[in-house]
């Protein structure tokens, strides 16, 4: 890429950049609050893990633009593409963080929780000390999935205008300029690396010593 | 002596109908070792979680220091009540010493007066505190893992202890080391201190060794209830088929040499 090129898109380039850290971002933080509670509380319920995670399954299925398409027409959501991008991207990350969730909390060794229950733990102190922190990397290496998975797909969202690092993409795509196209893939690319190299790391260092 | 704890007719019966305790009546004199027998499935295990209501009978009364459990408030009978188990259940990702005292963590009891009863209780265990506080239970043997849990069973001070199998995954030797530490911590216990222990092992001999009561089930069934001695003359025929399960190796080396 020339210098020309640079000097041109350059602040375009980490604007977008930083746009798409905010869709991806913000997406991650709304899964994690639905999906870690919901993991916890299938814990609780078992009975309705399949059908929850069914669900999630489910949504993870839809073609990731039939699913902007689906959002665009509806009120208050359609009015704004981030919104639309934000929700959507959610909905992706639901099922490993939820998953991971609930697959590491019905990992622990029974006995830890038999004891915790018969020490007189309440259910609280059971979630806080006990499973929570033993469930951690377990959580963390689903977080980290739904990050990379989201990092890619946030680039669809473009094509609502929701603008983020696809907007390169799709524009080098209709005008046959490949430096386009990479100006907007290389920065995606690389922030997916950099989410999982960091999230990685948190997952070592949160990953409970064996039994 | 009162009871410590009293089971009334006690029925456990699983969702699908099968009946694991059959009417249990039972009383255990506070501050005596009680040790159930029985084979496997006969009902001990269940029994004893019947106290502490891990499991909850479906009929009948259980009576811990003469309060029906049932109307007990949960986490107050529990915290009240020492647990170990074979598999020990220490918590993988805390030090042995917060291991051992978190019961009082739980209760709110400070940091330094936590660390103090821990460390006394580490040393009661026979674990040198100095050498193992920091540790995690991975970096323990078994013997050691069991020794934790039996000091966090005992950090409450609970006057109840429930043991299901403490030593069964243990070696002969480690398992006897075991039942020394233990019988010497029960017998220096002060009045205030003072345990009902209520104990599931398969393990004639320990229960010969530890308890003061011999309990015999079978099928769900309360088969006898005896000293040791009692148990040991005892010409009931499941007694005697339990008692003649043991050291037969003994005896056929015993035979050889006549």
């Amino acid at each position: 890429m020339s210098g020309n090129f640079w000097t041109q898109f350059g602040g375009e380039i980490a604007t977008l950049t930083l746009e798409h850290l905010w869709l991806t971002g913000g997406a991650m933080l709304f899964a994690t609050a639905i999906a870690v509670p919901a993991g916890i509380w299938l814990t609780r319920a078992p009975g309705w893990a399949k059908s929850v995670i069914g669900l999630a399954n489910v949504l993870q299925t839809i073609p990731s633009l039939a699913m902007f398409g689906f959002l665009l027409p509806l009120p208050w959501l359609g009015e704004r593409a981030a919104r639309i991008a934000v929700v959507a991207l959610t909905a992706y990350a639901l099922l490993p963080i939820l998953r991971n969730t609930y697959a590491g909390i019905r990992g622990i060794d029974p006995a830890v929780i038999e004891v915790a229950k018969a020490l007189g733990l309440t259910g609280q102190q059971r979630l806080f000390k006990v499973e929570l922190p033993l469930a951690a990397s377990f959580i963390l290496a689903g977080l980290r999935t739904a990050t990379v998975t989201c990092v890619g797909i946030a680039t669809i969202a473009a094509a609502v205008g929701a603008g983020g690092l696809g907007e390169l993409i799709f524009r080098g795509v209709a005008s046959v300029d490949n430096r386009l196209v990479l100006a907007g893939a290389i920065p995606a690319a690389l922030l997916a690396l950099a989410a999982d190299a960091v999230l990685g790391l948190l997952e070592r260092w949160f990953r409970a010593p064996a039994a | 002596m009162s009871a410590a704890i009293e089971f009334r007719e006690v029925c456990f019966a699983t969702a699908q109908g099968r009946l694991l305790l059959d009417h249990i009546s039972l009383a255990l004199e506070a501050g005596t070792t009680t040790a159930i027998l029985g084979r496997s499935g006969s009902g001990k295990t269940t029994l004893l979680r019947t106290v502490n209501r891990m499991v909850e009978h479906t009929g009948g009364e259980v009576l811990v220091r003469g309060e029906d459990v049932k109307a007990a408030d949960l986490i107050v009978l529990r915290r009240g009540i020492g647990y170990v188990i074979q598999e020990t259940g220490l918590f993988p990702h805390f030090t042995v010493e917060r291991n051992a005292g978190i019961v009082l963590e739980v209760e709110g009891v400070a940091r330094d007066e936590r660390t103090r009863r821990g460390h006394d209780l580490l040393g009661k265990v026979g674990l040198d505190p100095e050498k193992f506080a920091r540790r995690l239970p991975h970096q323990l043997s078994g013997g050691q893992r069991q020794r934790v849990g039996l000091a966090r069973a005992l950090a409450a001070n609970p006057q109840i202890l429930l043991m299901d199998e403490p030593f069964g995954a243990l070696d002969p030797l480690t398992r006897t080391e075991m039942q020394d530490m233990l019988r010497r911590l029960l017998s220096e216990m002060t009045e205030r201190e003072k345990k009902t222990v209520l104990m599931v092992t398969h393990d004639l001999d320990e229960a010969l060794y530890l308890a003061q009561r011999i309990v015999l089930l079978h099928e769900g069934k309360l088969i006898a209830s005896l000293t040791p001695e009692e148990f040991m003359r005892s010409e009931q025929a499941e007694v005697k088929a339990y008692i003649g399960a043991f050291h037969r190796g003994l005896k056929n080396t015993d035979e050889a040499r006549r």
